[in-house]
Protein backbone atom coordinates (compact mmCIF):
# COMPACT_ATOMS: atom_id res chain seq x y z
CA UNK A 1 0.00 0.00 0.00
CA UNK A 2 1.23 3.71 -1.29
CA UNK A 3 1.97 6.24 1.85
CA UNK A 4 3.11 9.48 2.08
CA UNK A 5 5.33 11.17 4.64
CA UNK A 6 4.02 14.01 6.64
CA UNK A 7 4.56 15.98 9.87
CA UNK A 8 1.82 15.22 12.96
CA UNK A 9 2.09 18.76 15.14
CA UNK A 10 0.46 17.88 19.16
CA UNK A 11 0.09 21.26 20.79
CA UNK A 12 -1.44 20.83 24.42
CA UNK A 13 -2.24 23.78 26.12
CA UNK A 14 -4.61 25.63 28.54
CA UNK A 15 -8.13 25.49 27.56
CA UNK A 16 -8.90 29.09 27.39
CA UNK A 17 -6.20 29.39 24.72
CA UNK A 18 -7.59 26.74 22.04
CA UNK A 19 -9.72 29.07 19.98
CA UNK A 20 -6.54 31.79 19.67
CA UNK A 21 -4.68 28.60 18.59
CA UNK A 22 -7.05 27.37 16.19
CA UNK A 23 -7.82 30.73 14.99
CA UNK A 24 -3.53 30.87 14.06
CA UNK A 25 -4.09 27.21 12.61
CA UNK A 26 -7.00 28.27 10.20
CA UNK A 27 -5.01 31.67 9.47
CA UNK A 28 -1.71 29.17 8.16
CA UNK A 29 -3.97 27.38 5.79
CA UNK A 30 -3.47 24.24 7.69
CA UNK A 31 -6.95 22.04 6.11
CA UNK A 32 -7.84 20.05 9.22
CA UNK A 33 -7.10 20.00 12.96
CA UNK A 34 -8.20 17.77 16.13
CA UNK A 35 -9.11 18.60 19.52
CA UNK A 36 -9.74 17.02 22.22
CA UNK A 37 -11.23 18.86 25.21
CA UNK A 38 -11.09 18.96 29.04
CA UNK A 39 -7.73 16.91 29.90
CA UNK A 40 -5.75 16.52 32.88
CA UNK A 41 -2.34 15.92 33.65
CA UNK A 42 1.04 17.03 35.44
CA UNK A 43 4.19 19.27 34.04
CA UNK A 44 6.85 21.65 34.84
CA UNK A 45 3.37 23.90 36.27
CA UNK A 46 1.87 21.04 38.48
CA UNK A 47 -1.14 19.68 38.12
CA UNK A 48 -3.78 20.88 35.96
CA UNK A 49 -7.49 19.37 35.27
CA UNK A 50 -10.60 19.73 35.54
CA UNK A 51 -11.23 20.94 39.45
CA UNK A 52 -12.85 24.20 38.50
CA UNK A 53 -15.64 25.42 36.32
CA UNK A 54 -14.13 27.87 33.65
CA UNK A 55 -11.55 25.61 32.23
CA UNK A 56 -9.26 27.80 33.32
CA UNK A 57 -7.51 24.97 34.94
CA UNK A 58 -8.05 22.24 32.35
CA UNK A 59 -6.01 21.63 29.52
CA UNK A 60 -6.47 20.70 25.95
CA UNK A 61 -4.84 19.42 23.01
CA UNK A 62 -4.71 19.86 19.13
CA UNK A 63 -3.41 17.35 16.29
CA UNK A 64 -2.83 18.53 13.36
CA UNK A 65 -1.98 16.53 10.36
CA UNK A 66 0.22 18.55 7.58
CA UNK A 67 2.95 19.06 5.24
CA UNK A 68 6.63 19.75 6.64
CA UNK A 69 6.67 23.39 5.50
CA UNK A 70 3.68 23.97 7.34
CA UNK A 71 4.39 22.22 10.60
CA UNK A 72 7.99 24.28 11.19
CA UNK A 73 5.60 27.35 10.55
CA UNK A 74 3.02 26.32 13.23
CA UNK A 75 5.81 25.23 15.70
CA UNK A 76 7.41 28.39 15.16
CA UNK A 77 4.28 30.75 14.97
CA UNK A 78 2.12 28.18 17.95
CA UNK A 79 4.88 28.77 19.80
CA UNK A 80 5.39 32.64 19.96
CA UNK A 81 1.73 32.45 20.94
CA UNK A 82 2.41 30.10 24.20
CA UNK A 83 4.61 32.65 25.23
CA UNK A 84 4.30 33.35 29.49
CA UNK A 85 1.69 30.25 29.01
CA UNK A 86 1.73 26.63 30.13
CA UNK A 87 1.52 24.25 27.56
CA UNK A 88 4.11 22.23 24.89
CA UNK A 89 4.22 21.89 21.25
CA UNK A 90 6.09 19.31 19.52
CA UNK A 91 5.99 17.17 16.34
CA UNK A 92 6.54 13.75 14.98
CA UNK A 93 6.88 12.15 11.54
CA UNK A 94 3.53 10.02 10.62
CA UNK A 95 2.65 8.34 7.36
CA UNK A 96 -0.88 8.63 5.66
CA UNK A 97 -2.79 7.12 3.49
CA UNK A 98 -4.69 9.68 1.67
CA UNK A 99 -2.23 12.25 0.41
CA UNK A 100 -5.30 15.06 -0.75
CA UNK A 101 -6.56 15.17 2.71
CA UNK A 102 -3.48 17.10 4.28
CA UNK B 1 -29.71 39.43 67.58
CA UNK B 2 -31.70 35.81 68.09
CA UNK B 3 -33.76 36.33 65.17
CA UNK B 4 -30.66 36.68 63.17
CA UNK B 5 -29.04 33.73 64.55
CA UNK B 6 -32.45 31.79 63.70
CA UNK B 7 -32.45 32.68 60.44
CA UNK B 8 -29.13 31.68 59.86
CA UNK B 9 -29.54 28.36 61.15
CA UNK B 10 -32.52 28.17 59.32
CA UNK B 11 -30.12 28.71 55.97
CA UNK B 12 -27.95 26.32 57.32
CA UNK B 13 -30.60 22.95 57.58
CA UNK B 14 -32.20 24.06 53.77
CA UNK B 15 -31.82 21.08 50.98
CA UNK B 16 -29.02 23.82 49.49
CA UNK B 17 -26.96 24.46 51.46
CA UNK B 18 -26.98 20.77 52.98
CA UNK B 19 -26.51 19.30 49.40
CA UNK B 20 -23.21 21.78 48.79
CA UNK B 21 -21.95 20.64 52.18
CA UNK B 22 -22.57 17.07 50.99
CA UNK B 23 -20.46 17.38 47.94
CA UNK B 24 -17.92 19.38 49.81
CA UNK B 25 -17.54 16.41 52.65
CA UNK B 26 -17.99 13.89 49.87
CA UNK B 27 -14.69 15.60 48.08
CA UNK B 28 -12.92 15.98 50.87
CA UNK B 29 -13.56 11.97 51.84
CA UNK B 30 -11.88 11.14 48.34
CA UNK B 31 -15.22 9.83 47.80
CA UNK B 32 -15.83 8.92 43.51
CA UNK B 33 -19.12 10.83 43.46
CA UNK B 34 -19.12 13.30 40.43
CA UNK B 35 -21.42 14.60 38.52
CA UNK B 36 -20.50 14.32 34.65
CA UNK B 37 -19.41 17.40 33.15
CA UNK B 38 -22.09 18.12 30.74
CA UNK B 39 -24.90 17.79 32.95
CA UNK B 40 -23.25 19.59 35.22
CA UNK B 41 -22.93 22.32 32.60
CA UNK B 42 -26.97 22.13 31.48
CA UNK B 43 -27.54 22.52 34.88
CA UNK B 44 -25.87 25.76 35.06
CA UNK B 45 -27.87 26.13 31.44
CA UNK B 46 -31.35 25.74 32.98
CA UNK B 47 -30.35 28.03 35.95
CA UNK B 48 -29.21 30.97 34.66
CA UNK B 49 -31.99 30.65 31.65
CA UNK B 50 -34.49 30.06 34.63
CA UNK B 51 -33.47 33.21 36.55
CA UNK B 52 -33.22 35.18 33.86
CA UNK B 53 -36.78 34.29 32.61
CA UNK B 54 -38.05 34.82 36.00
CA UNK B 55 -36.34 37.95 36.68
CA UNK B 56 -38.17 39.41 33.44
CA UNK B 57 -41.49 38.37 33.90
CA UNK B 58 -41.11 40.38 37.15
CA UNK B 59 -39.95 43.28 35.41
CA UNK B 60 -43.06 42.97 33.06
CA UNK B 61 -45.14 43.44 36.15
CA UNK B 62 -43.35 46.35 37.77
CA UNK B 63 -42.61 48.29 34.27
CA UNK B 64 -39.05 50.04 33.12
CA UNK B 65 -38.55 53.43 34.94
CA UNK B 66 -36.00 55.52 35.49
CA UNK B 67 -35.53 53.82 39.08
CA UNK B 68 -34.90 50.60 36.69
CA UNK B 69 -32.21 52.53 34.61
CA UNK B 70 -30.59 54.06 37.26
CA UNK B 71 -29.92 50.91 39.23
CA UNK B 72 -28.81 49.00 35.58
CA UNK B 73 -26.21 52.18 35.63
CA UNK B 74 -25.00 51.75 39.28
CA UNK B 75 -24.70 48.14 38.96
CA UNK B 76 -21.97 48.96 35.93
CA UNK B 77 -20.31 51.47 37.58
CA UNK B 78 -20.35 48.62 41.59
CA UNK B 79 -18.81 46.00 39.26
CA UNK B 80 -16.24 48.24 37.69
CA UNK B 81 -15.13 49.91 40.57
CA UNK B 82 -14.87 47.07 43.53
CA UNK B 83 -12.25 45.77 41.67
CA UNK B 84 -9.95 49.19 42.24
CA UNK B 85 -10.60 49.01 46.33
CA UNK B 86 -10.16 45.03 46.22
CA UNK B 87 -6.80 45.09 44.34
CA UNK B 88 -5.30 48.36 47.18
CA UNK B 89 -6.27 45.89 49.36
CA UNK B 90 -4.41 42.76 48.04
CA UNK B 91 -1.71 45.36 47.67
CA UNK B 92 -1.90 46.69 51.13
CA UNK B 93 -1.89 43.10 53.18
CA UNK B 94 -0.22 40.65 50.57
CA UNK B 95 2.71 40.16 48.88
CA UNK B 96 0.77 38.87 46.03
CA UNK B 97 2.45 39.91 42.52
CA UNK B 98 0.64 42.86 40.66
CA UNK B 99 -0.67 40.65 38.00
CA UNK B 100 -2.18 37.84 40.25
CA UNK B 101 -3.56 41.00 41.99
CA UNK B 102 -5.40 42.68 39.36
CA UNK B 103 -6.72 39.39 38.44
CA UNK B 104 -8.30 38.33 42.12
CA UNK B 105 -9.62 41.84 42.20
CA UNK B 106 -11.50 41.30 38.87
CA UNK B 107 -12.89 38.18 40.10
CA UNK B 108 -14.38 40.47 42.72
CA UNK B 109 -15.82 42.98 40.99
CA UNK B 110 -18.02 40.19 38.67
CA UNK B 111 -20.29 38.17 40.63
CA UNK B 112 -21.40 34.68 41.11
CA UNK B 113 -24.83 33.49 39.30
CA UNK B 114 -25.28 30.56 41.87
CA UNK B 115 -24.39 32.73 45.40
CA UNK B 116 -27.31 35.19 43.77
CA UNK B 117 -29.71 32.44 42.90
CA UNK B 118 -29.14 30.90 46.49
CA UNK B 119 -30.25 34.10 48.31
CA UNK B 120 -32.98 34.44 46.22
CA UNK B 121 -34.43 31.15 47.25
CA UNK B 122 -33.73 31.95 50.61
CA UNK B 123 -35.18 35.28 50.22
CA UNK B 124 -38.53 33.60 48.94
CA UNK B 125 -37.86 30.78 51.92
CA UNK B 126 -38.45 33.62 54.04
CA UNK B 127 -41.06 35.06 52.23
CA UNK B 128 -39.16 38.68 51.46
CA UNK B 129 -39.71 40.08 48.47
CA UNK B 130 -37.09 42.02 46.14
CA UNK B 131 -37.31 43.44 42.52
CA UNK B 132 -37.18 41.45 39.47
CA UNK B 133 -34.29 43.65 37.74
CA UNK B 134 -31.83 43.00 40.59
CA UNK B 135 -31.41 40.01 37.83
CA UNK B 136 -30.47 42.12 34.80
CA UNK B 137 -28.12 44.02 37.41
CA UNK B 138 -26.56 40.94 37.97
CA UNK B 139 -26.05 40.40 34.15
CA UNK B 140 -24.58 43.55 33.80
CA UNK B 141 -22.39 42.99 36.64
CA UNK B 142 -20.62 40.23 35.43
CA UNK B 143 -18.11 41.60 33.13
CA UNK B 144 -17.36 45.49 33.77
CA UNK B 145 -14.73 43.90 36.40
CA UNK B 146 -12.89 42.10 33.48
CA UNK B 147 -12.26 45.60 32.17
CA UNK B 148 -10.89 46.64 35.87
CA UNK B 149 -9.11 43.69 35.69
CA UNK B 150 -7.10 44.49 32.55
CA UNK B 151 -6.48 48.13 33.67
CA UNK B 152 -5.13 47.41 37.57
CA UNK B 153 -2.87 44.48 35.03
CA UNK B 154 -2.13 47.10 32.55
CA UNK B 155 -0.75 49.50 35.35
CA UNK B 156 1.25 46.82 36.81
CA UNK B 157 2.98 45.54 33.49
CA UNK B 158 4.02 49.31 32.50
CA UNK B 159 5.49 49.47 35.72
CA UNK B 160 6.85 46.23 35.53
CA UNK B 161 8.40 46.33 31.94
CA UNK B 162 6.55 43.70 31.45
CA UNK B 163 3.45 42.91 28.01
CA UNK B 164 0.50 41.69 28.53
CA UNK B 165 -1.25 39.03 26.10
CA UNK B 166 -4.47 42.22 25.97
CA UNK B 167 -2.28 44.29 23.63
CA UNK B 168 -1.93 41.21 20.79
CA UNK B 169 -4.97 42.24 18.29
CA UNK B 170 -6.22 38.81 18.12
CA UNK B 171 -6.15 38.16 21.77
CA UNK B 172 -7.51 41.07 22.44
CA UNK B 173 -10.47 40.19 20.32
CA UNK B 174 -11.10 37.13 22.21
CA UNK B 175 -11.16 39.15 25.59
CA UNK B 176 -13.31 41.72 24.05
CA UNK B 177 -15.61 38.51 22.64
CA UNK B 178 -15.33 37.17 26.50
CA UNK B 179 -16.77 40.59 28.07
CA UNK B 180 -19.82 40.90 25.59
CA UNK B 181 -20.72 37.80 24.54
CA UNK B 182 -19.77 35.39 26.66
CA UNK B 183 -22.32 31.96 27.31
CA UNK B 184 -23.46 33.50 30.76
CA UNK B 185 -24.04 36.98 29.57
CA UNK B 186 -26.07 35.94 26.62
CA UNK B 187 -28.25 33.20 28.66
CA UNK B 188 -29.48 36.07 31.46
CA UNK B 189 -30.04 39.11 29.48
CA UNK B 190 -31.27 36.63 26.80
CA UNK B 191 -33.52 35.27 29.26
CA UNK B 192 -34.34 38.25 30.92
CA UNK B 193 -35.56 39.82 27.64
CA UNK B 194 -37.90 37.07 26.66
CA UNK B 195 -39.55 36.54 30.18
CA UNK B 196 -39.89 40.81 29.62
CA UNK B 197 -41.70 40.51 26.81
CA UNK B 198 -43.70 37.64 27.36
CA UNK B 199 -44.53 38.47 30.89
CA UNK B 200 -47.69 35.69 32.35
CA UNK B 201 -48.17 34.51 28.95
CA UNK B 202 -44.75 33.64 28.94
CA UNK B 203 -44.79 32.44 32.52
CA UNK B 204 -47.88 30.44 31.74
CA UNK B 205 -46.47 28.31 28.93
CA UNK B 206 -43.28 27.23 30.51
CA UNK B 207 -43.34 28.12 34.09
CA UNK B 208 -43.84 24.49 35.15
CA UNK B 209 -40.71 24.09 33.36
CA UNK B 210 -39.18 27.36 34.30
CA UNK B 211 -40.45 27.20 37.69
CA UNK B 212 -41.52 24.19 39.59
CA UNK B 213 -38.11 22.24 39.20
CA UNK B 214 -35.95 25.50 39.78
CA UNK B 215 -34.87 24.21 43.43
CA UNK B 216 -34.04 20.52 43.19
CA UNK B 217 -31.89 21.66 40.36
CA UNK B 218 -30.16 24.39 42.68
CA UNK B 219 -29.79 20.89 44.61
CA UNK B 220 -28.09 19.49 42.38
CA UNK B 221 -25.89 22.07 40.84
CA UNK B 222 -24.70 22.73 44.71
CA UNK B 223 -23.65 19.57 45.22
CA UNK B 224 -21.56 19.70 41.97
CA UNK B 225 -20.19 23.02 43.50
CA UNK B 226 -19.57 21.29 46.86
CA UNK B 227 -17.75 18.86 45.08
CA UNK B 228 -15.43 21.18 43.01
CA UNK B 229 -14.58 24.08 45.38
CA UNK B 230 -13.42 21.22 47.96
CA UNK B 231 -11.74 19.68 45.39
CA UNK B 232 -9.97 22.91 44.67
CA UNK B 233 -9.33 23.50 48.02
CA UNK B 234 -7.69 20.57 48.57
CA UNK B 235 -5.24 21.48 45.45
CA UNK B 236 -4.35 24.49 46.28
CA UNK B 237 -1.98 26.87 47.62
CA UNK B 238 -2.89 30.24 47.98
CA UNK B 239 0.34 31.17 49.55
CA UNK B 240 -0.49 33.12 52.78
CA UNK B 241 -2.78 33.48 55.63
CA UNK B 242 -3.63 37.50 54.84
CA UNK B 243 -4.54 35.82 51.02
CA UNK B 244 -7.28 33.21 52.55
CA UNK B 245 -8.73 36.39 55.19
CA UNK B 246 -9.11 38.52 51.85
CA UNK B 247 -11.49 35.72 50.49
CA UNK B 248 -13.17 36.03 53.89
CA UNK B 249 -13.52 40.00 54.19
CA UNK B 250 -13.82 41.29 50.63
CA UNK B 251 -17.29 39.77 50.18
CA UNK B 252 -18.47 41.71 53.70
CA UNK B 253 -16.78 44.70 51.80
CA UNK B 254 -18.15 43.88 48.70
CA UNK B 255 -21.79 43.87 50.28
CA UNK B 256 -21.11 46.84 52.48
CA UNK B 257 -20.58 48.75 49.38
CA UNK B 258 -23.96 46.51 47.35
CA UNK B 259 -25.44 47.74 50.89
CA UNK B 260 -24.75 51.65 49.84
CA UNK B 261 -25.80 51.30 46.31
CA UNK B 262 -28.73 50.10 47.53
CA UNK B 263 -29.74 52.92 49.85
CA UNK B 264 -28.72 55.55 46.94
CA UNK B 265 -31.14 53.40 44.64
CA UNK B 266 -34.07 53.37 47.60
CA UNK B 267 -34.09 49.49 47.09
CA UNK B 268 -36.56 47.13 49.07
CA UNK B 269 -34.92 45.03 52.04
CA UNK B 270 -35.00 41.78 49.63
CA UNK B 271 -33.14 43.67 46.60
CA UNK B 272 -30.99 45.39 48.84
CA UNK B 273 -30.13 41.47 50.11
CA UNK B 274 -29.49 40.47 46.79
CA UNK B 275 -27.56 43.87 46.05
CA UNK B 276 -25.45 43.17 49.11
CA UNK B 277 -24.55 39.57 47.37
CA UNK B 278 -23.66 40.69 44.18
CA UNK B 279 -21.64 43.04 45.57
CA UNK B 280 -19.87 40.15 48.02
CA UNK B 281 -19.74 37.43 45.16
CA UNK B 282 -17.04 37.00 42.91
CA UNK B 283 -17.17 34.96 39.20
CA UNK B 284 -15.45 31.61 38.88
CA UNK B 285 -16.91 31.19 35.69
CA UNK B 286 -16.44 34.14 33.14
CA UNK B 287 -13.78 35.63 34.72
CA UNK B 288 -10.80 32.85 35.01
CA UNK B 289 -11.29 32.20 31.56
CA UNK B 290 -11.36 36.07 30.22
CA UNK B 291 -7.62 36.47 32.80
CA UNK B 292 -6.39 33.50 31.87
CA UNK B 293 -6.71 34.71 28.14
CA UNK B 294 -5.35 38.20 29.18
CA UNK B 295 -2.98 38.35 32.16
CA UNK B 296 -0.83 34.87 31.57
CA UNK B 297 1.61 35.88 34.36
CA UNK B 298 -1.81 36.05 36.63
CA UNK B 299 -1.78 32.11 38.87
CA UNK B 300 -5.27 30.77 38.03
CA UNK B 301 -4.61 28.79 40.96
CA UNK B 302 -4.75 31.56 43.20
CA UNK B 303 -7.69 33.57 41.79
CA UNK B 304 -9.85 30.46 41.02
CA UNK B 305 -9.48 29.34 44.56
CA UNK B 306 -10.47 32.24 46.33
CA UNK B 307 -13.36 32.85 44.19
CA UNK B 308 -14.38 28.90 44.10
CA UNK B 309 -12.98 27.48 47.32
CA UNK B 310 -13.16 30.07 49.96
CA UNK B 311 -15.67 33.18 49.39
CA UNK B 312 -18.40 31.28 47.31
CA UNK B 313 -19.02 28.94 50.36
CA UNK B 314 -18.40 31.67 52.59
CA UNK B 315 -21.01 33.41 51.43
CA UNK B 316 -23.45 30.76 51.05
CA UNK B 317 -23.40 29.50 54.48
CA UNK B 318 -22.73 32.34 56.44
CA UNK B 319 -22.61 35.46 54.20
CA UNK B 320 -26.35 35.44 52.54
CA UNK B 321 -28.35 35.88 56.08
CA UNK B 322 -25.33 38.02 57.46
CA UNK B 323 -26.18 40.23 54.75
CA UNK B 324 -30.32 39.74 54.82
CA UNK B 325 -29.99 40.81 58.80
CA UNK B 326 -27.73 43.70 58.07
CA UNK B 327 -30.44 44.93 54.76
CA UNK B 328 -33.20 44.29 57.96
CA UNK B 329 -31.24 46.42 60.01
CA UNK B 330 -30.75 49.35 57.95
CA UNK B 331 -33.86 49.57 55.72
CA UNK B 332 -36.22 47.51 57.58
Amino acid sequence: METFKKKRVEIILEQPMVRPMLHLIEKLGVTGYTMLPHLSGKGHTGERGETDLSGALANAMIIVITSQDQAHRLMEQGLKLLTDRTGIIYMSDVEVARDQHF
Amino acid sequence: MGDVISVAMGNLLTPMVLFFALGFIAAQLRSDLEIPEAISKGLAIYLMASIGFQGGVKLSHAGFGLNVALSLLAAVALSFLLPFLAYFLLRATTLMKRETAAAVAAHYGSISVVTFVTATEFLNSQGIPFEGHLVAMMALMETPAIVSGLLLARRGASKDGGGLAGDNPQMSGEVLREIFVNGSVVLLVGGFLIGWTTGDRGMDAVGAFMLDPFKGVLCLFLLEMGLVASRRLRASKLGGGMVLAFGLYMPLVGALAGLCMAWLLGLSVGGATLLAVLGASASYIAVPAAMRLAVPKADPGVYVTLALAITFPFNVVIGIPVYLAAATWLFG
